[in-house]
């Protein structure tokens, strides 16, 4: 594997989709480079979740291609895709009579051939992803009978357990209290700082500044520009990406927006 | 985690259970036959005439109620994963309307004979699963609210085509006609038990080794997807093998209602929903549940029989309900 290669890591090039005929993508050109932590930040409806759909290989794009190290994702094969790529989705389906430990579980079938039981490997893989994802004390709880925000917690669990070299979320922290919010981003990015490569959706624009490595910003299905949080979030293009007016606040490095109420002035 | 042990153990119970309905089912009825003669009888000794109403009677009788109780019941559990609802049942997309549809259209033609009525209903069926097959898929993929929607269409319009044919039949054809649509076990012979069990059986063989991606599926799509699973190939394999073996029960032994939905629910409360379980649990549970069903019919008001589906409601639902109210004490 050359140098080059490894920086050029997961990429999309001038991918298209559309729903129909309404168009969500145009000629989206994005690259994540190995150990990047990547916010993607954008309105609502802007294809945030299209886009990481795209790049998780569950939706194929309309126009364009997305490659993994030089190679298709859609020529990859599920079960490789699935070693290297682990989603976390914005609406999991939470099936009934499975308890924690067995969702998580579920997270180690890639690695399993045919009808193979898991070994002390796969559990080994488990205990550590609900460590991580704090949600070890659930584990055997029956999954119905969780509440939204320790659920994520638990798919994120499955999705480490996974052990996949890039991590794709969307809106993570949504249903999470603060305390878990900041405890599993913490985890997250000692774990992008151990290699881990992840990009997340959200947005909570405050929380990625606190957190990524670097931003990049979609509205209506066009990449509107990316950079270091410090860099990207000037209050113009935020206003101009949200079509909100913003105060911004500073904390140590970290600008804070928040947006401006009725009458307000703008910082 | 279940651990291979639990699992073990469980089908060893349930295993134990249906052996002990077989055996009960094979002693009692117009002739009763005691235990003890049974080994001797079914090595081909004994009185003539008790030799000849167990083997060629009840025997047949009851292996093809335990092969279409577990069918169904596989199928059951496969429909409800395939669609992620767990209102499923093998009768949703269709087949048990399409295969009464095929025997109302063979009977009324005069077409008794011959054993052509399971022909038939099995043609009746598999013409159904086809319709909606392609009518729904969607962009080349079978999207299951497209899929759901379809097949209970189709199932309202040919319910409607099977109601036409009831008004205007002869009392004569509409006797055949109400006992096959009630389910009907007493037509079963050695014959047709085997062509059963090598459908059935092959099914079987086909969906059992894909537990894992059932449990994955039970995830929503995409989550299995990503997860490794080449969805849209499952999908397809899940269909086409749960909508034969539904096809070749209700050909040999009509409607039966219910067992399909029960089973698979009774076992999830019971067992919890991992499928390496789940699915050999609902095979046995629906033999021995129709099993039982099938000699309560044949014996509480002899010599004149009650329809199976009665039997198997009136004792489902209320366990049903049972399990439900304790399931609270499970989390």
């Amino acid at each position: 594997m050359t140098k080059r290669k490894e920086k050029m890591f997961l990429r999309a090039e001038g991918v298209d989709f559309s729903y129909g005929r309404r168009t969500v993508l145009r000629k989206v050109d994005l690259v994540i480079r190995r150990g990047e932590f990547v916010g993607l930040i954008g309105p609502n409806g802007s294809g945030k979740t299209t886009l990481l759909k795209i790049l998780a290989g569950t939706l194929m794009p309309r126009g364009g291609r997305v490659t993994l190290e030089g190679r298709r994702i859609s020529e990859l094969g599920r079960r490789e895709t699935a070693r290297r790529i682990a989603v976390v989705a914005q609406d999991e389906r939470c099936p009934s009579g499975f308890t924690v430990e067995e969702i998580v579980l579920m997270g180690r079938s890639p690695y399993l051939k045919g009808m193979a039981m898991e070994g002390a490997e796969d559990c080994e893989a488990v205990e550590q992803a609900m460590e991580m994802a704090g949600c070890l004390a659930l584990r055997r709880r029956e999954m119905a009978a969780l509440s939204g925000g320790e659920r994520r917690r638990v798919y994120i669990a499955r999705a480490l357990a996974q052990e996949p070299e890039i991590l794709l979320m969307d809106e993570p922290t949504a249903h999470l209290d603060l305390l878990h919010q900041t405890e599993i981003m913490e985890r997250l990015s000692e774990r992008n700082r151990q290699g881990l490569t992840i990009l997340m959706v959200t947005h909570d624009v405050n929380l990625a500044v606190l957190f990524c490595r670097r931003l990049v910003a979609l509205r209506e299905g066009v990449l509107l520009g990316t950079g270091c949080p410090g860099k990207l979030i000037e209050p113009d293009f935020l206003e101009a990406l949200f079509g909100c007016r913003l105060r911004v606040f500073r904390l140590g490095e970290h600008p804070l927006m928040f947006p401006c109420r009725k009458g307000e002035e703008r910082r | 985690m279940i651990s291979c042990g639990r699992i073990f153990r469980i089908l060893c119970l349930l295993l134990i259970l249906l052996a002990g309905v077989v055996l009960l089912a094979l002693q009692v009825g117009a002739v009763t036959v005691p235990l003890g003669l049974l080994p001797r009888i079914l090595a081909g000794g004994g009185e003539e005439t008790t030799r000849a109403v167990l083997l060629t009677l009840r025997l047949p009788r009851v292996l093809m109620a335990g092969i279409v109780g577990a069918a169904l019941s596989l199928s059951g559990a496969v429909f409800q994963a395939l669609l992620g609802n767990p209102l499923a049942e093998p009768y949703l997309l269709g087949v048990s309307s399409g295969s009464a549809l095929g025997a109302i259209l063979a009977l009324m033609a005069g077409l008794r004979a011959g054993g052509f009525l399971p022909f038939a209903a099995f043609a009746g069926g598999l013409t159904t699963v086809l319709l909606v097959y392609l009518l729904g898929r969607r962009e080349g993929r079978l999207e299951p609210s497209t899929l759901l929607l379809t097949g209970v269409m189709i199932s309202a319009f040919f319910g409607a085509a099977i109601l036409f044919l009831l008004s205007v039949a002869s009392p004569y054809e509409l006797g055949g006609i109400l006992s096959w649509m009630m389910g009907d076990l007493s037509r079963a012979d050695m014959a047709t038990v085997r062509v059963a069990a090598i459908y059935c059986g092959g099914g079987t063989l086909l969906l059992l080794p894909r537990f894992r991606e059932m449990n994955l599926l039970s995830l929503g799509e995409e989550t299995a997807l990503n997860l490794g699973v080449r969805v849209d190939r499952l999908k397809v394999l899940l269909f086409v093998a749960a909508s034969l073996m539904t096809g070749i029960s209700v050909a040999f032994s009509g409607l039966i209602g219910f067992v399909g939905l029960l089973v698979p629910h009774v076992a999830r409360l019971l067992f919890g929903g991992d499928h390496r379980l789940l699915l050999p649990a609902s095979i046995l549970l629906g033999a021995a549940l129709l099993i039982l069903s099938d000699t309560l019919a044949r014996t509480i008001i002899a010599p004149a029989e009650l329809p199976v589906g009665v039997i198997t409601a009136f004792l489902g639902a209320p366990l049903f309900v049972v399990l439900l109210k304790r399931q609270g004490g499970r989390r």
